[in-house]
Parts: structure tokens; C-alpha cells; sequence
């Protein structure tokens, strides 16, 4: 308790000693409200520990929210990810906390001692941390537990013999941790209602690779390149045909601007390319592409056929 | 303190007091914030809308005993779900039906795109011409659900991306706050990856504010945002950052709109690369995970348009199939949708976020029964199919039916303001609730009734 509420309790329980004095100089109903009030103050009430709580966790980036069905929700998930171990005392002190996220935060099974005390808690969020099983250990009188997540953390089948012992869990998130099959099933055997989630092996993920893909445009056909000032004039606009790839290089030393002149004759922006980039742009054939400066000034067109090709602009 | 200079009415009226609270003033302005009393599950709304008219056929309600003619060459094949059957070429998404609520019996009277997307996205029939970005027009569920769920200082309320809504170069109505107010128009972000739909695609609009989600209560948040204008002030444009589309009051807007986990999220490159492979590298791909990315940032609403911008007489990669229907849906549409759908509903829920995220599918209508005279599909809004995911929303179910030939509903018929009652009771916000608009007339937020199926 802080030195403030200290001293106002001993000046709250200082008046309790006078009241006896006082009484005498008062009519009936006076009396009734003045004990009353005495009453009510030297209470320390239980709702006065939690502007101090709320004030605390609005210290550390969390935030608090009241729960129409009643108790807090309060997350550090979004700017509180600086909260450590030290810190949870701190927090836990808004007493009926419900629902507690401390995804990304600094706190391990260290921090997770604390958590003893929230006996009402129904959700909490411990993905991406530090906590291991040991801090599993901690969390076996949070008997109310409905979802607990834990994906991204090291906890390990060892973890799930702790867990076994929360009867009101129903959703176990452990995507990205080090536990196996055997002691997830032993765990739905304790508590066949658990529904656990191991989410997908990333390792049978097989990323493109992309430089591949890049080589193989060296194949391509080439599409004409129209300059401006040249004899050979493009269509005035563009006309439906099929889809095609076109990959557009700048070979100048100036980025350009990429314009489609659409089915009205009208030009609509598309992107800029860089000096020496490429781009791979979707289109159809029978497309008309117009090539600017950034000054706008018209460089050079080209028109698609039904192949997908590379538009190769060329240096000035 | 007490004090006994007092007469006896003052110590009364103080020792009151001190048995009062005082609730600390950031506090107040959450509790307002939370706009119900309805306990509920979801959190945040990811809107997936498919702009051109999903055919109901070749996806979430295939119709194998309806005639040749009708049913189409496609096949369908069995979900997870017994006795739920989708569009052969949805076949990660059958994997997902679990997951998955599918109302297939939707309806409503607009045949045209405007009126079919304002009534879906908003709730409310069209009346009249309506324009684009008029203060008369009805909010959007998107900008909606933001005026009740307010996320912290520095984070936008609602996104929506990676562009406007356009029929033949006329920009859409109903995707803006209408009466509801500039401040809760959703924010218009792009994309910054993925291959984009073939077709027209209009990332040239910039609709982002200044004024949006600031609350000036703290000077040194005040500060912060200045420093950045002053950096900011000082970029070019070059081409090589994520907003390279922007001019610089953009940028500015962007920077400071942007708080540090909003940003971060945006940063697509800092996802894991399988992550990403999952979704695919399309942009309908990397929008989703955008979405995903953006919700776990604490943005509560996110609006992700999967399809190409402009229906430009339908020969790009939306959905509004009049002409080769069946070579588009195979080929070009429904794998980048399946694909795409698939990984945002495995990745919320291996992160333990699908309760508390709530997925919707809108789109315009559904098709026309009979295939046309170029292997198409017209509008038909007499009935279509639209779906839910997550936010403690029953999964492995339909809701309602159309009937034998998919022509009209079958059973329990339903309306797009029924789909929105729905939305906002998981949501936590009473359907029947009256807000005010500018000029203090009262409006009910929305004329359906919630499904049972939360």
C-alpha cells in the first residue's frame, strides 16, 4: 500500500476514536449518516486498491477494460511488451481480472507466481514469451482457466502434466512449441473436453523460389519497343483480349511512370519503375502501355500480343 | 481530508465523497466507449467481400440436381462437415467447413452493382441516386462496427484495403461513414505485396485523413506526431517505400495514423516467409494476412477487397463473370480465393484468434440460373449465398437454403440487414441501438435480426 493511503487510514481510524464526542451534538438522523460514514471510510473498501491498479498498468502501456458481464480484461499485448516479471505484482492487484494478455511481454514462469492470486482468471495469453514448463506449474490453482495460449513458447509434454490438472480448460494453443502427439493425447485423456490446437508444420511449407522464376523471363519474346518521335504509331486505345504477363524493364537511368491507355484512349496510372528494376505487371492482349518520364513526357509505347513477353525500355 | 473547522452539513457532503470513487479519467473514456451490455466473443471483423457478384453456384452452394444447363460443368465435392458440399474448386476451404457458417439463402431486389454492394455493405436498401462519399449515404458495416469499438490512441479504428470500389470508372457509395461522420470513414491502405488481379485496379485515390483516432489529451503524444511531420516534411517521393503512391500530405497522414504497432504490422516483410507462402503471392494472399496482421495490431474492423478494383465491363479479375464464367471461376478466381481464405482461417485459429475475430463474406448478389449466350453468368439477387468464420459464430453448418435450381430461397430467407444484425450481436452491439447523425435525427443502426447461429 502506498505511504497516501497509509496516512488517510490512520487519520480514518484517528476520527473513529473521536465519534464518541461528537454524537452528543447531534440530532438523530445526523448521527445515523455521520456513523455511517465513518463506517464506510475507516472500510479500507476494496474498490479504493484499484484506481491505484489502473493507474499502475496505464504506467506500463497496458491497457484496462470493464467486462459488461462483470471483472477486467487487461492486455499489455499491443504497447506493454517492455512488462517483466518485477512488474506483475503490480498488475495482478486489480484483483478480479478475467481476461490477461501478455503476448510478446518480457514476463517468464518466473512472473507467472504472481498469477496465483486471480482465481476468477478465464483467459490468458502467453504466446510468444519465455514462460516454460516450469511456469505451467504456477498456473494449477487457476481453476476457472477456459483458454490458455501458448503458441511460440518452449514449453514441453512436461508443461502438459501441469495442465492436466486445469478441469475447466477447453482451448490449449500450442502451435510452435516443443511438445509431441504422445503427450497431447495423454493430456485429452485427462481431460477429454480439451480441444488443443497444434496448428500446421511450417517445415512442410516450401517457399518459391522467386530467383528461379526471375531467370526464366530471359526466354520470353520481346515486345516491340514504340518510341515517341518514332514512324510506327500504337492503336489509340486498348482492346479486350486474353490475360497475359508482361515484364516491363527499365533500362534507362531515370525511374519512368507506367501508364495503361484504356479501352477509352484514356491513360491510367500504374506504377513507376526504377532506374534499372523490373516489373511484372498482369495485362491481356491488345493492350496499349505508354512509358513517361517523371515529367510526364511521353517516351515510347508498347502493344501486347497474346504471348506473355518482356517490355524491355531502352536506354536513352 | 476530513477536517473538523467544518460545520456539520460541509463534513457531511466531503466524507461522502471519500466513500465515493474517482475513476481515473482514461477509464471513463473506455467504459464509453464499450457501447453494449452484451457479453460476446469477437473482438475485432475482418469483411472479405468478393465486388461483382460471387456466383452462389460454383462456390458455397453447388447444385448437382438441377438441369445441365443450370448446374454447369463444375462438380462439387464433400467438406469435413457431412451432408455440406462446396464447388469442386474449393477444395482447401472444404478442409475449413468446421469453421465455417454458410447462409445460402440470402436475398434482396438489386439487380445493379451499385445498389447490390451498397445494400450488402451497408444494410440498408439504396433510395434514390446515390453518390460516392455523400454525408447522406447510410455508414458502412465497416465504419459502423468502428463507431462502438474504439482501440487505443495512435491505431486506426477501421481499414479497409487495398482500394475503392469502381463500375466503369465511377467510384462505389457505401463504402464511407455516410451520416455517421468523417471521422469513422475507414482508412484506405494499399496493399504493399502480391500480384495484383489482372484487370483495373484504382490505387490512385487517396482517402486518408488527418484528423482521424487522434485523441489530443497528451502532450507528449502530441510532440511525438509533430517530430514525425517534421521528418516526414522531409522525404521525397522515390518509389521505393510502401508509399510511394501517396503525395506528401498522404504520407504525413499515413505517419501519423500510423502508431508503432500498426506500422509494424503493415511491414509485411517481417512475416514469416512460409507464413507467407501460405497465403499465396497474390494480392488477395497478402491482403488477408494484412488483415490478420492488422487485427492482432488491435485494429478492430478490416474490410479486405478481393478482387480487381474496377468491373470495367467485367474482362478483369472480379467476379462479375457475364462472358467465360466457367474458365475465370477455375483458372483465375476461386484457386487465388481458396488459397487465400484457407490460410487467413488456419492462421487465426493456430494463433488461438478465430473466437475473437469474426470473418464475413460479402458480396454483391449471386448469378443468373441459366448460363448465357458467352458461357456467363448475369446478376441475380433472388438468391445468393454469403458466410461466416469465427468470432463465436457455430461452424460446420448452413443456415437456410435456396431452392432445387438456386433460383430463390428455399427456406428461412434472409436479407443482407439480417447478415449485419448478426455481425453486430457477435460483435456486442444491440442491433437496436439509436445513434444520432449530424443533425441530432435519430437512426436505428440496422433493420435485420441476428441469425441464430452465434
Amino acid at each position: 500500500m502506498s505511504g497516501d493511503l497509509q496516512r488517510a487510514n490512520k487519520k480514518r481510524r484517528a476520527i473513529c476514536l473521536r465519534v464518541p464526542i461528537m454524537v452528543g451534538t447531534f440530532n438523530v438522523m445526523e448521527k445515523l449518516y455521520y456513523i455511517f460514514a465513518i463506517v464506510l471510510i475507516n472500510s479500507v473498501h476494496p474498490l479504493q486498491a484499484q484506481p491505484e491498479a489502473l493507474r499502475d498498468i496505464e504506467r506500463l502501456n497496458g491497457i484496462a477494460l470493464k467486462l459488461p458481464e462483470g471483472g477486467w480484461e487487461v492486455g499489455f499485448q499491443l504497447r506493454g511488451q517492455k512488462l517483466n516479471d518485477g512488474d506483475m505484482e503490480a498488475v495482478v492487484r486489480l484483483g478480479n481480472i478475467v481476461n490477461l494478455n501478455l503476448r510478446d511481454t518480457q514476463v517468464t514462469s518466473a512472473g507467472l507466481v504472481h498469477l496465483k492470486k486471480l482465481s476468477m482468471l478465464r483467459r490468458l495469453h502467453l504466446e510468444r514469451t519465455k514462460v516454460d514448463d516450469v511456469g505451467m506449474g504456477h498456473l494449477t490453482d487457476l481453476q476457472n482457466l477456459e483458454y490458455l495460449n501458448l503458441y511460440g513458447t518452449k514449453v514441453s509434454d512436461e508443461a502438459l502434466e501441469h495442465l492436466g490438472q486445469l478441469h475447466r480448460l477447453r482451448k490449449l494453443y500450442l502451435w510452435q512449441t516443443l511438445v509431441t502427439n504422445k503427450g497431447v493425447n495423454k493430456l485429452k485423456k485427462v481431460n477429454p473436453k480439451l480441444d488443443v490446437s497444434l496448428g500446421i508444420d511450417l517445415s512442410t511449407v516450401v517457399v518459391t523460389n522467386q530467383k528461379e522464376a526471375k531467370k526464366k523471363t530471359d526466354d520470353l519474346p520481346q515486345l516491340e519497343w514504340l518510341p515517341e518521335e518514332g514512324a510506327k504509331r500504337p492503336p489509340d486505345r486498348s482492346y479486350t483480349g486474353s490475360f497475359i504477363m508482361v515484364y516491363f524493364e527499365n533500362n534507362r537511368s531515370k525511374p519512368v511512370k507506367l501508364y495503361w491507355i484504356n479501352y477509352n484512349g484514356e491513360q491510367t496510372y500504374y506504377a513507376n519503375i526504377d532506374a534499372g528494376q523490373r516489373r511484372e505487371q498482369t495485362s491481356y492482349s491488345r493492350a496499349v502501355w505508354l512509358v513517361t518520364d517523371l515529367q510526364e513526357k511521353r517516351l515510347g509505347y508498347f502493344v501486347t500480343d497474346q504471348n506473355t513477353s518482356r517490355a524491355k525500355i531502352p536506354l536513352e | 481530508m476530513i477536517s473538523f473547522q467544518h460545520n456539520r452539513r460541509e463534513f457531511l457532503k466531503s466524507s461522502i465523497g471519500l466513500a465515493g470513487l474517482t475513476l481515473p479519467t482514461f477509464l471513463k473514456a473506455r467504459a464509453e466507449s464499450v457501447g453494449s451490455r452484451i457479453p460476446h466473443k469477437a473482438k475485432s471483423c475482418i469483411i472479405v467481400y468478393t465486388w461483382g457478384g460471387m456466383s452462389h453456384y460454383e462456390s458455397f452452394d453447388p447444385k448437382p440436381e438441377a438441369p445441365a444447363d443450370i448446374r454447369g460443368p463444375f462438380g462439387n465435392i464433400p467438406t469435413k462437415t457431412p451432408g455440406i458440399r462446396f464447388c469442386e474448386y474449393l477444395p482447401k476451404l472444404a478442409h475449413h467447413s468446421e469453421q465455417l457458417a454458410i447462409v445460402r439463402s440470402v436475398h434482396h431486389k438489386h439487380g445493379g452493382h451499385q445498389q447490390g454492394m451498397y445494400i450488402n455493405l451497408t444494410g440498408k436498401d439504396p433510395v434514390g441516386g446515390i453518390k460516392a462519399k455523400s454525408r447522406k449515404n447510410w455508414p458502412s458495416i465497416t465504419s459502423m462496427i468502428s463507431r462502438f469499438h474504439n482501440p487505443t490512441v495512435g491505431t486506426p479504428a477501421a481499414i479497409r484495403m487495398p482500394y475503392s470500389m469502381y463500375d466503369n470508372g465511377t467510384m462505389m457509395a457505401g463504402e464511407g461513414a455516410g451520416w455517421l461522420g468523417s471521422k469513422y470513414d475507414p482508412i484506405l491502405l494499399r496493399t504493399p505485396a502480391g500480384k495484383p488481379y489482372a484487370g483495373v485496379n484504382r490505387y490512385n485515390d487517396r482517402e486518408l485523413k488527418l484528423e482521424r483516432n487522434i485523441e489530443k489529451r497528451r502532450v507528449t503524444d502530441r510532440l511525438g506526431l509533430l517530430d514525425q511531420l517534421d521528418n516526414t516534411l522531409s522525404h521525397t517521393i522515390n518509389g521505393s517505400t510502401p508509399y510511394e503512391r501517396l503525395d506528401h500530405y498522404g504520407q504525413m497522414a499515413a505517419d501519423m495514423l500510423l502508431g508503432s504497432p500498426v506500422r509494424r504490422a503493415y511491414e509485411l516483410e517481417q512475416e514469416d516467409p512460409r507464413i507467407r507462402e501460405m497465403y499465396g503471392d497474390h494480392i488477395g494472399g497478402q491482403t488477408l494476412l494484412l488483415s490478420r496482421r492488422l487485427v492482432e495490431a488491435g485494429v478492430p474492423v478490416v474490410q479486405a477487397l478481393c478482387s480487381a478494383s474496377d468491373l470495367a465491363g467485367g474482362s478483369g479479375d472480379n467476379w462479375d463473370t457475364h462472358r467465360d464464367h466457367f474458365p475465370k471461376m477455375k483458372n483465375r478466381l476461386l484457386p487465388v480465393f481458396d488459397k487465400s481464405v484457407s490460410a487467413l482461417l488456419t492462421d487465426l485459429e493456430m494463433r488461438g484468434m478465430l473466437e475473437e475475430t469474426l470473418v464475413v463474406f460479402l458480396t454483391d448478389f449471386g448469378r443468373t440460373p441459366k448460363v448465357n449466350n458467352n458461357g456467363g453468368r448475369d446478376h441475380h439477387p433472388g438468391v445468393y449465398s454469403l458466410a461466416f468464420a469465427g468470432g463465436g459464430i457455430q461452424g460446420g453448418l448452413t443456415y437456410g437454403s435456396s431452392d432445387r435450381k438456386g433460383v430463390e430461397p428455399g427456406s428461412e430467407a434472409c436479407s443482407p440487414a439480417d447478415i449485419h444484425a448478426t455481425v453486430y450481436n457477435a460483435m456486442g452491439i444491440d442491433h437496436h441501438t439509436e445513434l444520432y447523425d449530424q443533425q441530432g435525427r435519430p437512426f436505428q443502426i440496422c433493420d435485420g435480426e441476428p441469425l441464430p447461429i452465434i
